[in-house]
């Protein structure tokens, strides 16, 4: 079986899967949208422990950049997840932007705070690593792993909206190619399933009645 | 076996207000019933009663063999429609009607199936991405009666659904519904004040008036057989035209005319012979021709027929209903009679009908 099958994107056109997909012309894909906001969310869990940390060597016209990221991840990561939610593909590949993004982020300063703090810049003689976290103090190493920890998720979380983003796309459109072709029939699928439901009823009921006389 | 059993149902309010008194009556699986009465009169109550948005103070409900007097709403697998509509702004229409199954956790592929059924029958197909603010009163409506279809309730309960609607659609809705209830063959509760909706809609109808049912029968018996005062001036319209008098030698004599009995009248008010009668005509059974002079004050010609509004003796005020065009004018005096198999006679102290 191909990965294209396994993933779902050239799958067979049975009555199930027509009425499976049917249902996305009529909902919007809040799995894909709902993952690409978690990962916003948790990018914000992000900056909000790295801004906090008190490092003098890191306050220097450089940390405007890591701003900028931040402002351009919430920005694309929300708008992608807009795009997504309407089975735009094209917003996946935002999506997968962003997630190299936070992914490149993880070797730089939670790399650096998980190596002491002294790659990127020199440390002057008191310049100690320190946050205080939900009341816990943090040293270098806690805070390199929970910021770590914070990116991995929010790049699983946009790569796998990215992922449910582009396979509900591509299913979707295929199916409207179909259906515009006449090649499938949603009111012939559900009359087949209906179909399929009355003579499983029947067999039920039969099966019952012979339980019964027996 | 009854689908709906109410039995001498009771509802006292906290402040000692009673809305309901002793509603009694079961209804069969595939029934249309319709609660009508004026404002006020305890068929809403009842209606939610049944729903369980109600407490029922005394007595007991049944909903297919199930004691439901004190069950939660949702459990008593029942489905109401609204006046207003009742529906979520923020979702489409087809978020609407899938919500109940949405929120039982039925499987998406199951929702999408009853949803489309619905929609089909409720001819919505092409409506259901938009939302409710993009749609007419009638299809709101529709959506309204869709999401309770795909729930497949055991009873649909209806609180006056069309009255937000205008004339015309009213009546669209009214076939609509008609269409609705045969295709479903559900059991359906229908709440309206609108006495059309009753006598088109109904299998049977409880007429109410001040908490109390007044009666219970199929539209045709309440309408040519009230059972009292109230029914025969509330079913019909224009209402019934009532005359206070009394029987005489044989005659019913009241301030305004005199009118004389047939054999068949005069033996069934026998008893009556002196004392105090009402006498009630449909407008329609009043016929030109006859001891009673008829001056006109009005005359409202409706296409198919004419309403002919005047007086008899100088004060009472009558409606007459011709089947024809009439020309009359104010000051023309007609004279006119009742057809005789068509006349009602109500006791005058228990405002009952006499048979």
């Amino acid at each position: 079986m191909s990965v294209r099958s396994r993933l779902g994107l050239d799958r067979e056109m049975t009555s199930e899967n027509i009425i499976k997909t049917d249902v996305y012309r009529y909902k919007r894909n809040k799995l894909a949208s709902g993952l690409a906001l978690l990962g916003l969310f948790i990018n914000c869990l992000y900056f909000m422990l790295f801004y906090g940390i008190s490092y003098q060597p890191y306050a220097n016209p450089l940390i405007g950049l890591s701003v900028l990221c931040n402002l351009f991840v919430l920005l694309g990561t929300f708008l992608a997840s807009e795009g997504v939610k309407v089975y735009n593909k094209k917003y996946c590949i935002l999506l997968l932007i962003v997630a190299i993004i936070q992914f490149v982020r993880i070797f730089i300063y939670p790399l650096d705070l998980a190596q002491g703090g002294d790659t990127l810049f020199t440390p002057g003689e008191n310049d100690v690593v320190g946050v205080r976290y939900f009341g816990v103090n943090l040293g270098s190493t806690g805070v390199s792993t929970i910021l770590i920890i914070y990116l991995v998720l929010s790049v699983a979380c946009l790569l796998a909206s990215a992922l449910f983003g582009y396979i509900r796309a591509v299913q979707l459109e295929k199916f409207s190619a179909s259906l515009e072709k006449g090649t499938i029939s949603v009111d012939d699928a559900l009359a087949e399933l209906n179909r399929k439901d009355e003579e499983a009823a029947k067999a039920a009921n039969n099966a019952a009645g012979e339980v019964h006389n027996a | 076996m009854p689908e709906v059993t109410l039995r001498h149902i009771d509802k006292i309010y906290d402040g000692g207000v009673q809305a309901v008194y002793d509603f009694d009556m079961d209804i069969h699986d595939g029934e249309f019933i319709v609660l009508v009465g004026p404002s006020g009169c305890g068929k809403s109550t009842t209606l939610r009663m049944v729903a369980g948005l109600e407490d029922i103070t005394k007595g007991q409900l049944v909903i297919d063999g199930k004691d439901c007097t004190r069950l939660p709403p949702k459990d008593r697998d029942i489905a109401m429609v609204f006046q207003n509509y009742a529906l979520y702004g923020h979702m489409t229409i087809y978020e609407n009607m899938a919500f109940s199954l949405t929120l039982r956790k039925e499987k998406k592929e199951v929702i999408h199936r009853k949803v489309m059924a619905a929609a089909e029958i409720l001819d919505l197909k092409t409506q259901l991405n938009k939302k409710p603010r993009q749609l007419s009163g009638g299809q709101r409506q529709r959506v309204a009666m869709g999401r309770a279809i795909v729930r497949n309730p055991k009873v649909f309960l209806f609180d006056e659904p069309l009255s937000n609607l205008d004339a015309q659609l009213r009546g669209s809705m009214r076939r609509e519904l008609m269409l609705l209830h045969k295709k479903l063959n559900a059991t359906i509760i229908y709440v309206t004040h609108d006495q059309t909706e009753a006598l088109t809609l109904a299998d049977r109808i409880v007429c109410m008036s001040m908490g109390h049912v007044q009666q219970i029968g199929r539209p045709i018996e309440l309408y040519e057989y009230p059972a009292n005062t109230f029914v025969a001036t509330f079913i019909g319209l224009p209402p019934m035209n009532m005359f206070d008098g009394k029987i005489s030698g044989g005659k019913f004599v009241c301030d305004y005319f005199e009118y004389p009995l047939t054999a068949e009248q005069q033996k069934l008010l026998s008893g009556y012979e002196g004392k105090s009668i009402i006498l009630g005509v449909r407008p329609e059974n009043i016929r030109r021709g006859g001891p009673i002079l008829f001056k006109v004050e009005n005359n409202e010609n409706l296409g198919m027929n004419t309403l002919v509004h005047g007086k008899v003796g100088g004060k009472k005020i009558v409606v007459c209903k011709f089947a024809e065009w009439c020309g009359y004018k104010y000051g023309d005096e007609i004279e006119i009679g009742f057809e005789p198999d068509r006349m009602h006679f109500f006791d005058s102290e228990t405002t009952m009908a006499v048979r």
